[in-house]
Formats: C-alpha cells, structure tokens, sequence
C-alpha cells in the first residue's frame, strides 16, 4: 500500500474548509473576549479609514476646502468626461494589462521548470525567481532607468552596436518591462502552489494515453493550471494598477499617464482638486476590489478540481537535454532581473557623479558616497525610520494577525468571516488609495492625539497594508495547531494565557516569523503610500531615495538603495537561517 | 508478451539503500493475467511503472510483444507514450476539464494517421459501452461516482486495443460490494479481450480471486511466483505464507524424510506433513497449517489429537475463529458452519489434517524447495 | 479560563508603552508657544532650496545661531502652495518658514496661508516690481536657460540650443527635458515676447516631445549624464556650477531677454515657532546670510555685493524680464493649464 501524505490545508478565509466536526469554543464574557473585540474593532478601523475617506473625497464638493459642502456626483461627472480620462483609462489598462500578461508567462515558466520538470539546481531557481521581492520597487526601477537611457544607457550602447534597435524605457513597453520583471515572484510562488498540488498521474495517464509531452502540456497540464493562471494575472494586474514607482519615474517622463501618477499630480496641482483625487481612487479601488474577488474564486476552484487526494505522486517530466536550457532560462532571469539592476546601482553608488558604465569612469571609483549616507544627518534618519517603522508595524501586525485568526479558526464569534474579510480588505485598496485615504482622514478627523506629520500614521500605514498578509500566513498556521492540542493542555490543568504561551506559541512560530518578515519588508518597500504622508523628520527610505532621486543625486540614490537591498537581504537570510527547517517558501506557497 | 529480464532500478537520494526493485525477471504469456503481489513498498508499482515507460530502470531488459522497449545497456527507452499499453491509475486520473467522452476519446487524438472526429466518438461511445456507461458520455467527469470513474479509466486504457494492459491497485479506493462486483468485471473483460494484463494490488484475496499467475515480491525481489491455488495452499517461503491469509507456523525439527511423507517434531507432537525433498534429518524448519485445516471437536476422537484450551473467540458470520492454546503455542483455527461457539477457556481436541501441512525452510535459510505443483498423493 | 493577575499587568504595561511610543513619534510637531531664544527652539522650512544646498545654508546658520535647529522640507514649487493650505485647511500648522518661487509663493498670499512679516535688513526689490507689504522677503533669484551637453551635441551633430527656438527644431524632437510646472519662467516669456508668441513657443515646444522632469537639480543631472542631450528649462547657477566642474559636459547660455523670477520666503500663518522663523527669515535676507548663501550655493542674490556669478547675473549683459511676482490666481491658473495642454499633461 503506497504511503498516501496528507494534503497541505490550503489558505482558509474564514473558518470554513477547516473541515473539524468539533464543538468550537463559545465566547463567554472574559477578559479575553474584550482583547478579542478590540483587536476586532482595531481591525475594521484600519481597513475601512482609507476607503471611506477617499469615499468622502469623492461625493462631496469643497472637501478640505472652507466653505459649506454638501454630497454631489458632479466630481464623477467632471472626471469621467474630463477629455484626457480615456486616454488614463486606456493607458492604465495597457499598461496593467500587459504587465499580467508577461509576468504571469514568465512566472509561471518558471514555476513549471521548478515544480515539474528535472531542471537542475531548481531550489536556485526558486531562490532566483522569488529574489526580485527584496529589492524595492524605485531601486529596481531606478536602475532600469539608468541601464536602459535612450542616449546612454549601457545596455543600450550594447543593443546599438550588435545593429538592432535601441530600447526608449520611457514608452509604454519600458514600463511593462520593468513592471513585469518586479512582480514575476507573486505568479511563481501561485505556480509553483499550483503545479504541486496536481496530481501527476493525470499526466502519466495523458502519457500512457501515447499523447506526447508537448501535447501532454497542451491539453492536460496547462488547462488544469488555468485557473491559477488566470488568478495570478488578475492579482498582478490589481498590484501593477496601483503601484506608484514605474508610473511616475518612467510613465510621466515619457508622456504616459495612468490613474496612480494622476492621483499624485493632483494631489500637487494647486488649487487642489480634492473630488478628482477621491474619484479616480475610488475608481481605483473599484477595479482592484473586483479584480481580487475574481482572482480569489479562480484560486478555490482550482483547489478543488485538482486536488484528488487519493495517494497522488508529483510528477516530474524529464526534460532529457532540454534541462540544461531550463537552467539557462531562469539564470538569464535572475541576470535579468536581479543582477543587471544591483550591479547598476553598485556601479551608480562608486562614482562621485553618475556617468555610464565606461572604462576611464572607472578611475573614480569612491566610497565618497556612502559616507555621505553615513554622515548626512537626514540620510541616517531616514534609515532609522524605516527600521523603526518597518519593526514596529511588524511586531503590531504579527499580533494582529494571530488574534484574527484565532479569532476567525478557533472560535464560534459571529460576524468572524466579516473578521477575516475586513482583515484581508487591505489588499484591495491601492497603496496610493491608502496613503491619501490615511493623510486626509487624520486631516480632518477630531482625535485628541496630533498624528500628521509623525512617524506613527507611517507605522499606521504600513500595519494596514501589511495585515492582510499576516492574515494570510496565521490562518493555516492555526488552523494546524488542533483543537486537541489545546484541549489536552486544558485538560491537563493549563490556562488560556499558558495555553497561548506554551502550546499555540512554538507551534505557530514559523508563521509568526514569516508574518513579521514579510511585513518587514513591505514596510521598507512601500512608497506609494509612504509618500504621501511622510513630512520633514519622518522621512523613510523609500522616501528618501524618491526625493533624491527627484533631486538628481543618483550616486547616493544608488548608495542608499544598495544599503536597503543588503539589510533586507541579510534580513531574510537571517530568517531563514533561525527557522530553517520551517520553509518559509513553502508558507508564502500557501498566500 | 512481456519479459522482464534483469531489472534493476533504484530512487537516488534515498536514505534506503536496497533498490526498489532489484533484479527482476518476469515472463506473462500473452492473454494471461499476473497479479504482483505484495507490502507497501515492495517493488510492485514501482515495475509496473517499468513496464509503462513512466520510470527508467538503471539496468535489466523489457520487452513487450516482440519489441525491445527498454535497454538501458544498448541505450534504448522507449517513452511511455510509444509503448503500446494501457493503464488504469489508482487515482483513475479522470481528466477533471473534460468530459466522459472527451477522457476515453483522448487517446485516439493526435495520433497519425489522424481518425476523423465522427469515428473518434463512435468508438469512444463503444467503449464506454463496454463498461456500461455509454449513456453518461457527455456528462462532465467529476461529476462521476468513484466506480463509475473506476470504469471510465478502464474504457480508456483499452480503447486502443493496447498489448498490454496494467492496472496500478484499480480497486483499493472502492467500498467492498463494489470492489468485488468490479473485480470480477475486470476479469470477465480481461478474459474476453483476451488481454495481457499486470495487476498490482496489496489485497491477497484479491490477487487469488483475479490472478492466472500470482507474483508475491518483497523488498524489489519476486519471492515466488505460480498458480492462485498453489501459492496459497503450498506456499515455499514463510513470507508467502504469512502473507497470503492466516496461517499457523509453528517450529519444529525434521525427524526423518521418506518419499511420500517427511515427519517434523513440533511442540504439540510429531506431524507427518507432505514431502519436502532438500529437507534432510534434523533441519530446523516451520510447518505451515492453515486455519481451516484442523477438526476441532469438543470430545476426545478416537485417534491422535492434539488438546487445546480456548484462548479467545471471533464470530465472523460464515465461520467462528478460535485461538487455542495446544503445547504453549496459539494456534489459529477455523471453524465453518458453526453456531454456537465456544468461550474462553473451554477444552477442544484438534485433528490436523495432515495433507495440508507444509514444511517451510526455517527463516533465514535458503529456500530449498522444487516448484510447486500439483502434489503427490500422501498416505 | 481567566486571565492571571501576571497578564493583566503585562496588559497595562503593554498599553503603557504604546502610549510612549505614539508621544515619542509626534514630538516635536506638536504646536507650541514661542518660546524665547535664549532658549533651544526649531524651525519647520518648506522649501524648494535643493536638498544638496539646504544642507550647507542650515549649516551656516546653526553657527550663528546654534539653538535653532532647522528641519527642511524639500518639495517642488507647485507641491508648496497645495500642501500648505491642505495642512492648514484641517487646522494642522506644521510649516513655520516657507521659500519657494513667486508665483507659487503668491497663490500662498492670496489664499492666507502666510502672515505678514518685514525683516529688517532685506534688500530693494528690482524697479518695476511690486509685492504687498510684508510679503517682501528675497532670498535669492533665479533665472531660467537652455542648457546641454556640449561633447555629446557635437557627437550628435545638432545644432547647439544657445536660444528656445532651436530646440522647436523637428533635429532636437525627443532629445531634451522640460520642466512641466515651471510657470515662472512661462510668465517671464509673456512679459518679455506677449502672450500670444509666448504660448506659440510652448507649444512648439510641446510638440517637439519633451522628456518631462520635474526637479532642476535632477534635470541638469541628467544632461551632464549624456541622457537627454539638453534641457529648456535649467536654473543657470546650477548649470554654472557643473559647468566649473566640467565644462565638457554642460554648459548654458543666457538668451535675451533673460527669464529672471523671485524666489521668495514668508512665514506661514499660525507658525508653530514664530521667534525662532523671524530669527531664520532675517538671517537669510541679511548681507551676512545672503553671501554665505551667495558663497555655498552659488545662487543668486539681490544685493549687488553678495558676490553673484557675472556669468549668471549680469543685468547690464543680459537685462533680465521679471513675471509679474504676484500672479492672480486665476491667471496662475490659466497660465498651468495652458503649460499642460501644451506639454500633452493631462
């Protein structure tokens, strides 16, 4: 009798699926019901504060703007037949519409070569796929800006002199290239979940059947992988919509404008246009909320129509010579994606002024710019805000998000799945939706405490965008720890809080872990947001390195971004070091 | 139609270090059909994945029909979608996209020459028909109950007319009424289409009930292979024994080996099981009884018996199973057509029956035994 | 199941902490009364000084004055009037000194975003030029000129941009940047040529398909990196300044008339530390303040012994053409879209 493992329990939202015919625990009134409701309460005020803002923005006249105002479409009516918003609209559309498309190819490539063929050195390539996450959005973005520069930019210089055609980054398929080479890891990581869940028998079948691999490919394995697919494509189009980075250094420049880069202009514009802002975010969040409830119901059915559970092997197809290119393939990625921008911004961070790669720049090559990150003033303050915002919406977000999955996977509360829906919301909402949402409403809101302008509505921020994801990673975490685990520590004389301490603790501390790290990291890469609501003395990273940027000082841009890649990177590598054995590849699998 | 010299394969990275299979040769004559026998993680899915193409040996030599499909030696493999076969998982891994027709149609698709798209469905539908199931053609396939997509596998494996037909523990995932209404399904088709066929299954009643030729394998190696009827009733290892039905072994020494009988001294008294030529004065071996080969009566026979005290009971509707206790040893013993039963600690005599007693090379020796066959008569 | 007596504490002491650490994070932004200077005070400058010369101008003025520190806040001349009054609009007063360009500045004035303040040793504004009381504080002027990469314009054999009409050129499509918002040089352009030719030039400007850079510093960067080739909308002290360090990669020429506007500075309504923004503001306007912004900088100053670059400032060479420092707002208004539409801005 072949050994049959049991399935890996797949992203529960909400308690259903947990498939347990147990009695849960009932809520009576304790102080541990009171935790729970606050934590609930906290929960739905961060997730619904930037929306309805923005809401507000939207249907109302003469917001922030003294005089009487009262609620009014006229602000939907003046955008939507403002004579440039078709062209946004299509614009947005292109430009997220074929980052989907090519990040969604490439990263399902790769999830293929890594989950089921015999490519060689595949947890490299895995590795490779997923690097592209640490290194934040403007660096990467920065540096393509840079390498591809339609007079100078080296690999141009290449292009030019083996006779083909020079690359102008500042079009629209720059920013789908720079785009979609930042966002691959998000349709590898839902491939690779996807491909190991397949039964591989369906294939042997097709092969046995005499169908030949490519066939095998074509009929069996990419049709079952379809609604992966489709779910990974409509998320990184709702992520790519959103995101401010590409739009604003290389859409503006070139002349393409998207919704993100129009909401930042107006936002600046004088007089500002309060209505525009709030319309076109709400217009936003609109198209991302629908796009993520369409790519949650493709997630579920593929789950349930592949996974037979009945003692599946995975398959892997032998690639005979072709591995080898398999390998290939993803190594010129990774050079790709990861190497030539880091070695950009390396290069960029040596010199005192910034030139293109050439031999006689070589000669000045200086630190000079480090320590100018490491003495100016503003510099290190920045990098102490990141840290301290990044650890503190961490921690915040870690302990959030166990208790919302406590609450949603081991209780009976009513008004749970809204819990976890609530929790989740955030993904929806664009970052740039998030940081106006957030800037207005401690605007205008009557709160006792003065939070403008402080480093705490960062960490609001930053709690808020970060807590879906630890949501995501303390659900199936929990729901792994059993009921019975916890019954027979009670029954064996311990408390809730030693319960908590001593049985849910160790065992949920590889999702903890990865809750806080991925946290973490977002934290240190999120602009869009951040930029909004940074104001003298809070400056992040991400801010800083935008402003230089503006600024044209790229040698210390690149200084200080080659800082943040290797303290994120050292930060994962860390990670991954203390909880080695805990995969945390494998709990990303499951978000 | 399928020879199997040689085979040899082994799973890199394992922390085991035998092979999965190891050194396997096996000839199934055409039209017939061979069970493989044995224990999870025995070697037996692992050959038959062989035989498909699905997995490459290290080293041996297949051959079905009279085509080399693997040499790892010379170089040849032939993939598993050029081999003539058909196979039934035992997942089924009915295409879930698909639908009932569109599953059994597959494998007539893509092939040259190309068969026009009215025939492909004529004959899917045939097939379909073959196992019933022609009018549930267009219904969506995880629509279907675990015996009906049991059914739908079949019907796509043979829609070819393959060579050779293999079926990877096709019942195990069915409830038991249906397990053995399909088994016997299986092997009414086989015998009709007269198809070779390798059953994998870990079921001994199983692999009695379907088998013309029973392969028990263990630890990658075919420990013994023959007919239904002789494996079970005489068994040459004790691995054979313990694993095909219950069985009693008990211990002993033999006492003297002549032509038609070889007398072995156990706990419980001297048997004279049936002849076991290799064995030789005072060889340590076990003897073999099976349940149903002792009379248990409650009075004192006249002729040798063997006293017992009831350990403990098991009704099982069609026969009640004692366990006795004769010399220090439990002995298993099964009683058919019997009503009352008896209880813990009541007094039994056993009659062995002699002709069904068989000497086994103690564990850990050589298998000696010639091959199986029909015995000769004792008396 | 009830909470041990350990938790509870552990609760409260929890609650304690993240009452510090909101305190700790808003310090310093906090509104608070003017303090006297002999005191420790801060300033709150929103300023569009780039952020490689704020630095330097802080310094200088912490040696005078080391119990005031300055915390800039550096932002483009069109995100100051928006970001001001959105603050002040929700009753926040965060700013206490801002600096940025007149027509910006003047929208600023209009709204009531500032108050009235009259330092004493400013110098004379230029003859010609008015601003209401109060509201007359120069801190330097800047003036606005075609600027390229010379090695790489002769590699590409186009015709070196010495004036804006060279660069509507079809040869120089694509291959320079502009800045979008840079309304007070569009507003010297109408003094100098009328409205009509002024607004014919943007658009043929426009039409030639400007790579769109917002920042001066970053725009002139980008030339002195061969990518673009030259820039119409270059501050010429900082072109000056690259120039010294190398003029193979840029240089600048001053065309006739040449674009000049006032960068002012004012103190924001209801300044959170309004002794120590006067304090600030009369430095910066002073002789002292202005040759040491003069001497660190290399921007240009009123005052005629401050020690301007002649290259940059020579009124006698290049007579400059001032916009009007105070633009209506709804002139400003026209005056941006009529730059956007120009520049295909939506």
């Amino acid at each position: 009798m072949t050994t049959r493992a049991k399935p890996w329990p797949l992203p529960t939202s909400g308690g259903r699926g947990v498939g347990q015919a147990r009695p849960r625990r009932r809520i009576a009134v304790e102080p541990r019901y009171l935790i729970l409701v606050m934590c609930a309460l906290l929960v739905a005020y961060l997730a619904l504060v930037p929306v309805g803002t923005m809401g507000v923005a939207a249907f109302r006249s003469h917001f922030l703007i003294g005089g009487p105002s009262h609620w009014t479409l006229r602000n939907f009516v003046t955008i939507f037949t403002a004579p440039w918003f078709g062209a946004l609209v299509t614009n947005s559309f292109l430009y997220a519409g074929a980052t989907a498309v090519v990040s969604t190819a490439a990263g399902f490539g790769l999830a293929w070569l890594v989950a089921r063929t015999n490519t060689p050195a595949r947890a490299l390539v895995s590795v490779a796929a997923i690097t592209p996450l640490i290194i934040p959005g403007i660096l990467s973005t920065v540096a393509w800006a840079l390498l591809f520069a339609p007079q100078v930019g080296p690999l141009n210089d290449l292009l030019a002199s083996a006779g083909l055609p020079t690359f102008n980054i500042y079009s629209l398929p720059g920013m789908v290239f720079v785009q979609s080479m930042h966002v691959v890891p998000i349709p590898f990581l839902m491939g690779v979940a996807a491909f190991r869940s397949m039964d591989g028998s369906l294939e042997e079948a097709a092969a046995a059947s005499g169908a030949r691999p490519a066939r095998v490919l074509r009929t069996i394995t990419i049709p079952l992988a379809r609604p992966a697919i489709l779910s990974a494509g409509l998320l990184t189009f709702v992520q790519t919509i959103s995101t401010f980075e590409v739009p604003q250094l290389i859409g503006v420049p070139g002349h393409r404008f998207v919704f993100v880069s129009e909401i930042y202009a107006a936002l600046q514009a004088f007089p500002t246009d309060f209505g525009a802002v709030g319309v076109i975010g709400v217009f936003v969040l609109a198209i991302a909320a629908t796009g993520l409830v369409l790519s949650a119901r493709l997630g579920r059915s593929t789950a349930t129509q592949t996974l037979t559970g009945k003692g599946f092997r995975p398959r892997v197809a032998d690639l005979g010579r072709w591995r080898w290119a398999g390998l290939g393939v993803a190594a010129a990625f990774f050079l790709l994606a990861v190497i030539l921008p880091l070695a950009m911004l390396v290069w960029s961070s040596l010199l005192p002024g910034y030139r293109p790669p050439s031999t006689e720049a070589l000669r000045s090559v200086t630190l000079s710019n480090y320590r100018a990150v490491w003495t100016t003033p503003a510099l290190v303050g920045s990098v102490e805000h990141s840290v301290v915002t990044a650890v503190t919406a961490g921690a915040i977000v870690t302990v959030l998000s166990a208790v919302v999955a406590y609450i949603t996977v081991k209780t009976r509360a009513r008004g749970r799945s809204l819990l976890d829906g609530l929790a989740t919301f955030p993904i929806a909402v664009p970052s740039v939706v998030m940081g106006v949402g957030i800037l207005y409403w401690y605007l205008v809101a009557p709160l006792p405490f003065h939070l403008y302008g402080t480093l705490t509505i960062l960490v609001i921020a930053f709690v808020t965008i970060g807590l879906p994801y630890g949501v995501r990673f303390l659900t199936p975490g929990m729901a792994r720890v059993s009921d019975e685990l916890e019954e027979a520590a009670s029954a064996s004389g311990a408390g809730w809080l030693r319960t908590f301490q001593r049985i849910y603790l160790p065992l949920l501390a590889p999702s903890l872990l990865a809750a806080f790290l991925y946290t973490v990291i977002v934290a240190f890469r999120e602009i869009t947001a951040a930029i909004f609501l940074y104001s003298s003395g809070t400056e992040v990273m991400s801010v800083m390195v935008y402003n230089l940027w503006s600024d044209g000082s790229y040698p210390v841009v690149a200084a200080l971004g080659v800082i943040m890649v290797a303290f994120l990177a050292s930060a994962v590598v860390v990670v991954w070091l203390l909880g080695g054995r805990i995969q945390i590849t494998r709990l990303t699998n499951q978000g | 139609m399928i020879k199997l010299t040689g085979l040899v394969k082994r799973f890199p990275g394992r922390t085991v270090t035998a092979n999965a299979v190891d050194g396997l040769d096996l000839e199934v004559p055409a039209g017939s059909l061979a069970v493989l026998l044995g224990p999870s993680g025995c070697g037996k899915t692992t050959t038959l994945r062989l035989i498909a193409g699905l997995d490459r040996p290290d080293r041996g030599e297949i051959v079905i029909g009279d085509e080399v499909v693997c040499d790892p030696g010379k170089g040849i493999f032939v993939r598993a979608h050029r081999r003539p076969i058909g196979i039934v998982f035992q997942s089924y891994a009915i295409w879930p996209h698909m639908t009932v027709a569109q599953n059994v149609a597959f494998p007539l698709q893509g092939g040259r020459p190309r068969i026009p798209r009215r025939k492909v469905r004529e004959r899917a539908v045939a097939a379909l028909d073959l196992v019933g199931l022609a009018d549930l053609a267009d219904r969506p396939a995880p629509a279907l109950s675990g015996g009906q997509q049991q059914r739908v596998a079949l019907a796509r494996a043979l829609i070819r007319e393959p060579k050779v037909l293999l079926l990877d523990e096709p019942l195990s995932n069915l409830d038991a009424g249906l397990r053995d209404r399909m088994r016997d399904e299986i092997r009414a088709m086989q015998q009709r289409l007269g198809i070779t066929t390798v059953f994998v299954t870990h079921d001994q009643d199983e692999a009695l009930a379907v088998g013309d030729e029973v392969v028990v394998m263990s630890e990658g190696r075919i420990v013994e292979k023959g007919l239904p009827q002789d494996i079970y009733a005489w068994p040459r290892t004790e691995f054979t024994a313990r694993f095909l039905g219950v069985s009693n072994i008990m211990a002993g020494t033999v006492r003297s080996v002549a032509p038609g009988v070889t007398e072995v001294v156990i706990a419980a008294g001297v048997l004279r099981c049936r002849p076991c030529p290799g064995a030789r004065d005072g060889d340590r071996v076990s003897v073999l009884m099976r349940p149903e080969s002792f009379l248990l009566s409650r009075r004192r026979p006249d002729g040798p018996a063997w006293r017992g005290t009831v350990d403990f009971s098991i009704y099982r509707g069609d026969c009640w199973d004692y366990h006795v206790k004769v010399a220090g040893e439990v002995l298993k013993v099964r009683v058919y057509q019997e009503k009352a039963g008896l209880a813990h600690g009541d007094i039994v005599f056993l009659v062995p029956d002699e002709s069904a007693a068989i000497v086994l090379p103690a564990p850990g020796t050589a298998s000696a035994p010639a091959p199986g066959g029909a015995p000769a008569v004792v008396r | 199941m009830r909470i041990g007596s350990h938790s509870r504490l552990a609760a409260a002491a929890g609650c304690a902490m993240l009452a510090t650490l909101l305190a700790a994070c808003s310090g310093g932004t906090t509104a608070s009364t003017p303090k006297a200077l002999s005191q420790r005070s801060t300033v709150t400058w929103y300023t569009t000084v780039s952020a490689s010369d704020v630095q330097p101008i802080i310094q200088a003025f912490t040696k005078v004055h080391p119990n005031i520190k300055v915390n800039a806040l550096r932002l483009s001349a069109d995100q100051i009037p928006a970001r001001v009054l959105t603050e002040q609009r929700a009753g926040k007063y965060n700013a206490d000194v801002i600096s940025c360009d007149s027509p910006e500045m003047a929208q600023l004035i209009h709204a009531g975003g500032l108050q009235p303040y009259n330092p004493p040793g400013e110098a004379q504004l230029p003859s010609g030029l008015s601003l209401p009381s109060g509201y007359t504080g120069v801190i330097y002027v800047v003036t606005t000129v075609p600027a390229w990469n010379p090695t790489a314009v002769k590699k590409a054999h186009l015709t070196p941009p010495t004036t804006w009409q060279v660069l509507t050129k079809p040869e120089w499509k694509g291959k320079f940047s502009m800045d979008p918002g840079a309304v007070n040089w569009y507003e010297s352009l109408i003094v100098a040529m009328g409205h009509t030719k002024a607004l014919a030039l943007l658009q043929a400007l426009g039409r030639n398909k400007p790579v769109l850079v917002a920042s001066h510093t970053q725009a002139v960067t980008q030339v002195e990196a061969g990518q673009p080739l030259a820039t119409a909308t270059a501050y010429a002290y900082i072109a000056a300044k690259g120039e010294k360090k190398d003029p193979g990669l840029i240089t600048f020429a001053n065309p006739a008339p040449l674009p000049a506007s006032l960068n002012l500075i004012d103190i924001a309504k209801n300044a959170p530390h309004l002794a120590a923004a006067k304090v600030f503001v009369d430095w910066l306007v002073s002789d002292a303040g202005q040759m040491a912004i003069v001497s660190l900088t290399k921007e240009i100053s009123l005052r005629s012994d401050a020690g301007d670059n002649p290259a940059v400032w020579d009124p006698g060479t290049w007579p400059p053409v001032w916009g009007p420092p105070v633009v209506s707002a709804s002139q400003y208004s026209r005056d941006t879209q009529e730059m956007d539409k120009a520049l295909g801005v939506p």
